[in-house]
């Protein structure tokens, strides 16, 4: 991957949320890169820091109580964090756009959705509002919507029409970069199918890169590029699909693929291979290997701090057990 | 086989389940306020002088000596507060006045608060005719504003104190029956309570198991706000001559009494205006305190 | 007799404002003892409605239903406090469906309590027997829901269903709010159960593969009516009606070498309220005809077990 196609890249980023219950390790060293015009993928379950880390990247981590310990966001040559907010307020809808879950309360009700894309143009372009319109109009059609609903509320939207505008939203100021956290989980399967081929669509028509955050395998398999395995705040694996999807290591993304009953019936196994336990409280990290406490595969070894191991180009595991020849 | 409890649970587990039942969680909020921290110390303060006031008060409360009638406070050494026109020990007076306030904020707002409280759950929770039947009188008796209601209630009934707690007891009973009537509304379509009934449990069970405590919080704090009320219009009550009979101290009476020589001796109606104010001060801020203590929102 | 739950066009009509609901309507399907029935669809398909009507939870406003062969239908304040005993139900919301205010003894106990005729050793007794039967500790106990995570509530509302020894649970979304890891583990349970004390299913879910792992029989539903049903295996491998194709391409498969060949419908659900005659799902679906706007189509017997309501099924497949 050379410089010139990385649009982001995230080194040692660390957040934590200082409360009065102790202090919540949301992010801990988290390393990623995004390529131009390509799609990450952060998997993980709730609480597994996704979230924090796409706000870390917005400058929206709320502070106080997260605080951005360590680590730097390039892109374009400049670190994102520590900038100003007025630095950042350019940054957002401009270069960088952020597609929220819950599209119900995404969109402002009392303004037409018409006005709010207009309302996002005006802020990040130099045009007239004529011109402003024009544009929004265009972002509508581009999502599937009619111009005749230009001047309908988000009340007369159903869940599904609702995302592609605010995804409209995101899309109207060409950024250079969108984050979206978990789209479609709100929306029902066959709306969630046109959604994400609609959005499929559009990136390879604007050339727009994305990191999509989910807990559904089967949509990064079907939009992502690259792959991270986000547990406990930390990247367990990295790469690209061919090295999550069949040549998966780390225990916790083998026990994810297994989990999934779908992958039980292709498999025919009888029974769904849970992973013992729960993701740890991130107040209370264990030391050592944060997910060796419900590892089956557990030894001594995993009670040291785990670094992250190529095991081939581009695939990254947090696990010892992948670091061949290393000499012991 | 295995499932989560098979599995040693990490000890950072047991970290977060700290078995802090719900109230003890409130407490710890609560204390953390510090307003709220004072306004619980001043009611206390206020519940012991009432409870202890036989021993606190320098003389009873109708202790006459025209000779020492209208001192200021502070010139008679054993006068703190002064006397008034039948040379009564003011101090003494508030104390004894303490009793009768707070008994009447207490009995008033018991009242208020039962019968407002099954009037507001029932409606609430059985909806229709009945619903609608309640709480259109509690709105007719909401479109009277609540010291006239009182009032009336009194100029009906006949002065004195009992008279009076019934008279501001009923007059509080349409606010209480509004709160918890939403309060029922909100949590009657939880899906526990929806579980209840798959479970069989009467409509009884579920509106004493399941829905009163999960509406205390509203209850709670509108009991102390309209305790302080309560008081308020005790006192109003009995400025006006409706409540307190002579010469029983309640605080409003001892203001009434103080009027006439309000230009001269305002210490008459100062210090009993002074303790009416820090009393519902106190009962506002730990109110206060205690609806933001109350609130699961706050929750991180 | 093997099958302990039959119910023939049942209908359940809400009344709004702008008309009525058809959230249920003319729905047939049996239930067999020890077995799982998935019914799934969208929303507004009227899944979860139907649950609850089968409990009773709901008034139906038609059809009627049969349990171990008795009427059941319009069934009495009386009767209907034992059939409770019989039908239980595990909600979607593991934070909603438990009563903040209660631990976790409390909770599962209250069955026991309403119905009676137990000592406090006893109730203690069996609360401690369905805590271990669905997986939670002993320290537990006196735990409340806000102390714990979404895979122990859930078990608690677990647990709470089965202390009464039922024949037949309604399960309405029981994993949907959970995490994949623990979703696996709740399912895990669910069939273990289903083995140890022979419970019959009504597995109610959007999640096909979920679905797919559990069921015996399949039910698919779009607005209010059946539109397809037959085994688990077979919808599969060979779904017929036109929505149940489109469904199941929708779904995201996790699997990089598999060519999807996806069944993009157009349009939104349409609205249950006041609907226009004819199948339901003639706005959206890619094969529809004149006759789908005026007629509804007849729910009738395809292949083997395998009913589907589609004016030209047998045309759309080759049959």
């Amino acid at each position: 991957m050379s410089k010139e196609n990385k649009l982001l890249s995230i080194k040692d980023l660390t957040i934590h949320y200082v409360t009065d219950d102790g202090t919540v390790r949301a992010v801990n060293n988290v390393s990623l890169e995004v390529e131009k015009g390509k799609t990450l993928g952060l998997v993980g379950e709730t609480g597994a820091g996704k979230t924090t880390i796409a706000l870390g990247i917005m400058g929206m981590v709320p502070d106080p109580p997260g605080k951005i310990i360590s680590g730097s966001i390039e892109m374009d040559g400049e670190n994102l964090i520590g900038k100003s907010n007025r630095f950042m307020r350019h940054i957002r809808g401009k270069k960088i756009s952020m597609i929220f879950q819950d599209p119900m309360t995404a969109l402002n009700p009392i303004d037409t959705i018409g006005e709010q894309i207009v309302e996002t143009i005006l802020l990040h372009e130099k045009v007239s509002k004529a011109e402003a319109h024009i544009k929004a109009v265009e972002a509508l059609e581009r999502v599937g919507i009619s111009r005749e609903r230009f001047n309908e509320y988000p009340f007369q939207f159903s869940g599904g029409m609702k995302q592609r505008v605010v995804i409209a939203i995101a899309l109207a100021a060409n950024p250079e970069l969108i984050i979206a956290d978990e789209p479609t989980t709100a929306l029902d399967v066959t709306i969630q199918a046109q959604v994400l081929a609609m959005m499929n669509k559009l990136k390879n028509e604007l050339n727009t890169s994305m990191i999509m955050i989910t807990h559904d395998l089967g949509i990064i398999s079907e939009m992502c590029d690259q792959v991270a395995v986000i547990y406990a705040g930390e990247v367990v694996e990295s790469g690209n699909l061919v090295h999550i999807f069949d040549e998966m290591g780390h225990p916790y993304t083998k026990g994810l693929f297994n989990s999934l009953p779908g992958v039980a019936i292709a498999g025919h196994k009888k029974r769904l291979e849970s992973i013992p336990g729960l993701m740890p409280d991130p107040t209370d990290l264990p030391s050592g290997c944060k997910f060796s406490p419900r590892c089956l595969d557990k030894s001594d070894k995993c009670d040291e701090e785990q670094k992250l191991i190529e095991v081939s180009e581009g695939h990254m595991v947090r696990c010892w057990k992948f670091d061949q020849g290393k000499g012991e | 086989m295995n499932t989560s409890s098979g599995i040693n649970n990490p000890s950072s587990l047991k970290k977060v389940f700290k078995k802090r039942s719900q109230s003890k969680e409130v407490w710890h909020r609560l204390k953390r306020n510090k307003l709220a921290v004072i306004g619980i110390v001043i009611l206390l303060l206020m519940t012991l002088v009432a409870v202890f006031a036989g021993w606190l008060a320098p003389e009873g409360y109708d202790a006459q000596n025209i000779k020492i009638a209208l001192k200021a406070p502070g010139v008679l050494k054993d006068h703190l507060f002064g006397t008034d026109s039948l040379g009564r020990d003011l101090l003494s007076r508030i104390i004894w006045g303490a009793q009768v306030s707070l008994k009447v904020g207490l009995i008033a707002t018991s009242i208020s608060a039962i019968a407002g409280s099954i009037l507001g759950a029932v409606a609430g929770y059985f909806g229709g005719k009945l619903d609608n039947i309640i709480m259109r009188c509690m709105d007719v008796l909401l479109a009277i504003p609540g010291i006239l209601l009182a009032i009336a209630i009194a100029a009906t009934l006949g002065s004195g104190m009992t008279n009076c707690i019934i008279a501001v007891g009923i007059s509080g009973i349409a606010g209480f029956a509004r709160i918890v009537r939403s309060a029922v509304l909100s949590v009657r379509d939880q899906e526990y309570i929806e579980a209840a009934r798959a479970i069989n449990a009467t409509n009884t069970r579920i509106l004493i198991k399941h829905i009163f405590p999960n509406v205390m919080a509203p209850i709670i704090v509108q009991v102390t706000l309209g305790f302080a009320n309560a008081i308020l219009q005790a006192a109003s009550l009995s400025f006006l001559g409706l409540g307190a009979q002579v010469p029983i101290p309640d605080w409003g009476a001892l203001c009434s009494a103080g009027r006439s020589y309000i230009r001269d001796y305002s210490y008459l109606v100062t210090m009993p205006g002074l303790a009416i104010m820090i009393t519902v001060f106190a009962v506002n801020l730990f109110g206060d305190g205690l609806r933001d203590a109350l609130d699961p929102r706050l929750k991180k | 007799m093997s099958t302990l739950l039959e119910v023939k066009d049942l209908k359940k009509y809400f009344h709004t404002p702008r008309g009525f609901l058809h959230a249920v309507d003319g729905v047939n399907f049996t239930v067999e003892k020890g077995k799982t029935l998935g019914v799934v669809g969208e929303s507004g398909c009227g899944k979860s409605t139907l649950g609850r009507v089968v409990l009773h939870l709901l008034d139906n406003s038609g059809g009627q239903i049969y349990f171990e062969g008795e009427d059941i239908t319009n069934v009495k304040k009386n009767k209907l406090r034992k059939l409770r005993q019989d039908m239980q139900i595990i909600f979607q919301d593991p934070f909603s469906s438990l009563n903040p205010r209660m631990t976790v003894s409390q909770t599962i106990a209250e069955p026991l309590l309403i119905k009676g005729g137990l000592s406090k050793k006893e109730v203690s007794q069996k609360v401690n027997e369905m805590m271990e039967t669905v997986g939670l500790a002993e320290r537990l106990v006196n735990s409340y829901p806000h102390e714990l995570d979404g895979g122990r509530r859930q078990r608690i509302g677990i647990a709470r269903a089965l202390v009464l020894n039922p024949k037949f649970i309604v399960c309405d979304e029981p994993v949907s709010a959970l995490d994949v890891s623990i979703q696996a583990q709740i399912i895990n349970l669910l069939m273990d159960l289903q083995e140890k004390f022979g419970l019959a299913y009504i597995f109610i879910t959007h999640d096909l593969s979920v679905v797919r792992y559990i069921s015996h029989d399949i039910l698919v539903m779009y607005l209010g009516n059946v539109v397809e049903k037959t085994t688990s295996q077979e919808l599969f491998d060979h779904p017929l009606h036109p929505y149940t194709k489109a469904l199941l391409s929708a779904i995201p498969e996790p699997d990089i070498h598999h060519e999807r060949k996806r069944i993009l419908l157009k349009g939104e659900i349409s609205s249950p309220i006041n609907p226009k005659p004819g199948c339901r799902f003639a706005a959206r679906c890619p094969y529809v005809k004149d006759i789908c706007s005026k007629v509804q189509p007849e729910y009738k017997e395809v292949r083997p077990e395998h009913f589907v309501a589609c004016h030209f099924v047998e045309e759309i497949n080759g049959l």
